[in-house]
């Protein structure tokens, strides 16, 4: 089945372990892969961020099987890296293709893959909004889970829970409201000291 | 709101929700109507975002199991299926088969219960009360099953990593034989109050139509996309757990219409009695935990695995970078995804089927907002 030739190419390119990449994802993508393998039956590749959108359209529209069901998109923070990472798979069937896009720390970029798929509209917002990704040419740019007066991107390691934020504050109850609590806290007391008493 | 300049008459803009009864939680539609028809549709979400993929971060392997039933409630045993095994699959742990056996029990019997309560709320939207409360009193006696089993009604913490909190009680097996005897008969009584009713069905045939081109771009699943045709099922695609060894159909309907959906739904139900009846058959002796190290290190790397939701496809993104705690943890929530198509099946409608057509997707919002 795997193409030596097309094989021999693809550990050229460095994948990062396991088996060499089937040989007409090899073929029909050529050197826009920068890292390739497969693990588990699974494909995955990268691809630069210039480079995704064809390398997607390629794969879900030109190929002979394509994998043209976009299972899932979604955001990772790498120690090095913020990752977008495309779930795609064969229609009817469990061929997986995991396509990877590595982007900077500092105001990364990646063109929107809503043109080949809607799907990708609300999970591209949500990336973005999570990780700080800007996703060129989306057609609804707005954010879609969070409050709009939060700050930063909460799904990155760095994040940290802003303690003003009155969605987010993280002030134990008793600081908040000393009379509530310590009369609560008054009440309580004697009523578990006899409850001890009893037991001895 | 952006304005138009070949008006007819005056566009109207409605909110409907986020507190709206027939939006099956909060969801927040903004509607631009011209008269009596939809002309736009804006969902708003994330009224409910609970940050359970932050959360995963901070917790470890185990400590994350009951999170896993708190997104989608009325799907908490196939949830928790779909996180046991992505978890199992990265430590390389597998299971007994009688562990099998009961987790694809639970999850059927889940199933069943999550279009029951479909079903009936399909009802109210539409204006009928009583297969809502009948829908009920059969979904009282899973989760009564389910009470039994585990001690919880809703959100069941039952499944664990590298087997199950307990085994089955010992009326379990003939409670359930009993329930499946009857079952089939009150779904055709269902079908009477409901499915069979004329008005029920020219208010749902020929709205909300889903073509197979527009479930490829929106990833649409589940009884949605089996409802326009498509017969993509996860439990026959990818085959996991002990699902090959089953005999069941994967029911179609070629109309891709809300009532299409429908029928679909109201078949799967039949289709889980069938799984039941054979998992009962076939349940095996044995053990039904297998040894798990306490402190849970699964190795570098990562895991999409996929389940078949009552909603449709659902997985868990797991990445492992060694240690305790989940790099990362990403639902593909089905009813995210399902949601997205909804302006689509509203363009055009009347905004009376506006809650029809939401209802016939069968969406869960905490499922939406995670």
């Amino acid at each position: 089945m795997q193409d030596q030739h097309t094989s021999d190419e693809e550990s050229k390119q460095g994948g990062s372990g396991g088996e060499p990449l089937p040989a007409a994802i090899a073929a029909a993508l050529g050197s826009r892969i920068t890292e390739g393998a497969v693990v588990d039956g699974v494909v995955h590749i990268t691809v630069p961020a210039t480079e995704v959108i064809e390398a997607l359209r390629i794969l879900a529209f030109e190929m002979d099987e394509p994998y043209s069901h976009l299972s899932d998109l979604c955001g990772v923070d790498r120690p090095d890296c913020i990752e977008v990472v495309y779930h795609l798979f064969r229609p009817l069937s469990n061929d997986a293709c995991v396509v990877r896009v590595k982007l900077p720390r500092t105001n990364p970029h990646v063109p929107t893959a809503t043109v080949l798929w809607e799907t990708a509209n609300w999970a591209e917002r949500e990336a973005a909004e999570m990780y700080g990704i800007t996703f060129e040419g989306h057609p609804d740019p707005r954010r879609l889970l969070l409050p709009d007066d939060i700050s930063g991107y909460p799904l990155r390691k760095d994040w940290e829970y802003p303690q003003d934020h009155p969605y987010l504050r993280r002030e134990p109850l008793h600081e908040e409201f000393p009379e509530i609590v310590g009369r609560v806290r008054a009440e309580a007391a004697p009523a578990e000291d006899e409850r001890d008493g009893n037991s001895k | 709101m952006e304005t138009r300049s070949d008006l007819r008459t005056e566009e109207l803009l409605i909110n409907m929700g986020p507190q709206h009864p027939s939006t099956h939680g909060v969801l927040r539609l903004v509607l631009t109507i011209d008269g009596e028809r939809v002309v736009q549709a804006v969902p708003h979400i994330g009224y409910l975002h609970s940050s359970m993929e932050k959360i995963a971060e901070a917790k470890t392997y185990r400590q994350y199991m009951p999170f896993a039933d708190r997104y989608d409630y009325l799907n908490a045993m196939g949830n928790e299926l779909a996180y046991v095994r992505a978890v199992e699959k990265l430590c390389g742990i597998e299971v007994t088969p009688r562990c099998e056996y009961i987790r694809v029990i639970m999850a059927e019997m889940n199933r069943i219960a999550s279009h029951l309560v479909y079903f009936g709320t399909l009802g109210l939207d539409t204006g009928s009360w009583s297969p809502f409360l009948y829908c009920f009193r059969e979904r009282e006696a899973i989760i009564q099953l389910f009470e039994d089993t585990s001690g919880q009604r809703l959100l069941y913490h039952y499944f664990r990593i590298g087997g199950l909190r307990n085994d089955l009680p010992s009326h379990f097996c003939d409670k359930l034989a009993e329930f499946l005897d009857y079952f089939p008969a009150r779904i055709n009584e269902y079908n009477d109050l409901l499915t069979n009713n004329i008005i029920f069905q020219r208010r749902m045939q020929g709205i909300g139509y889903l073509s197979p081109e527009l479930c490829r771009r929106y990833s649409v699943t589940g009884p949605n996309i089996r409802g326009a045709g498509i017969p993509y099922d996860i439990r026959r695609v990818v085959g996991y757990s002990v699902y090959p060894e089953l005999e069941f159909d994967i029911p179609t309907r070629p109309e891709g219409d809300a009532y299409a959906r429908h029928l679909v739904r109201v078949e799967e139900m039949r289709q889980s009695v069938r799984i039941l009846k054979q998992c009962l058959e076939k349940l095996p002796e044995g053990e039904i935990n297998v040894k798990v190290p306490r402190r849970l290190k699964p190795v570098v790397g990562e895991v999409y695995e996929r389940v078949e939701s009552p909603r449709g496809e659902l997985a868990c993104y797991l990445i492992s970078d060694g240690s305790e705690k989940p790099w990362r943890l990403h639902w593909r929530a089905p009813s995210f995804y399902n949601l997205q198509v909804l302006p689509e099946l509203l363009k055009g409608a009347y905004v009376a089927d506006t809650v029809a057509i939401l209802g016939s997707i069968d969406i869960v919002l905490p499922d939406v907002d995670r």
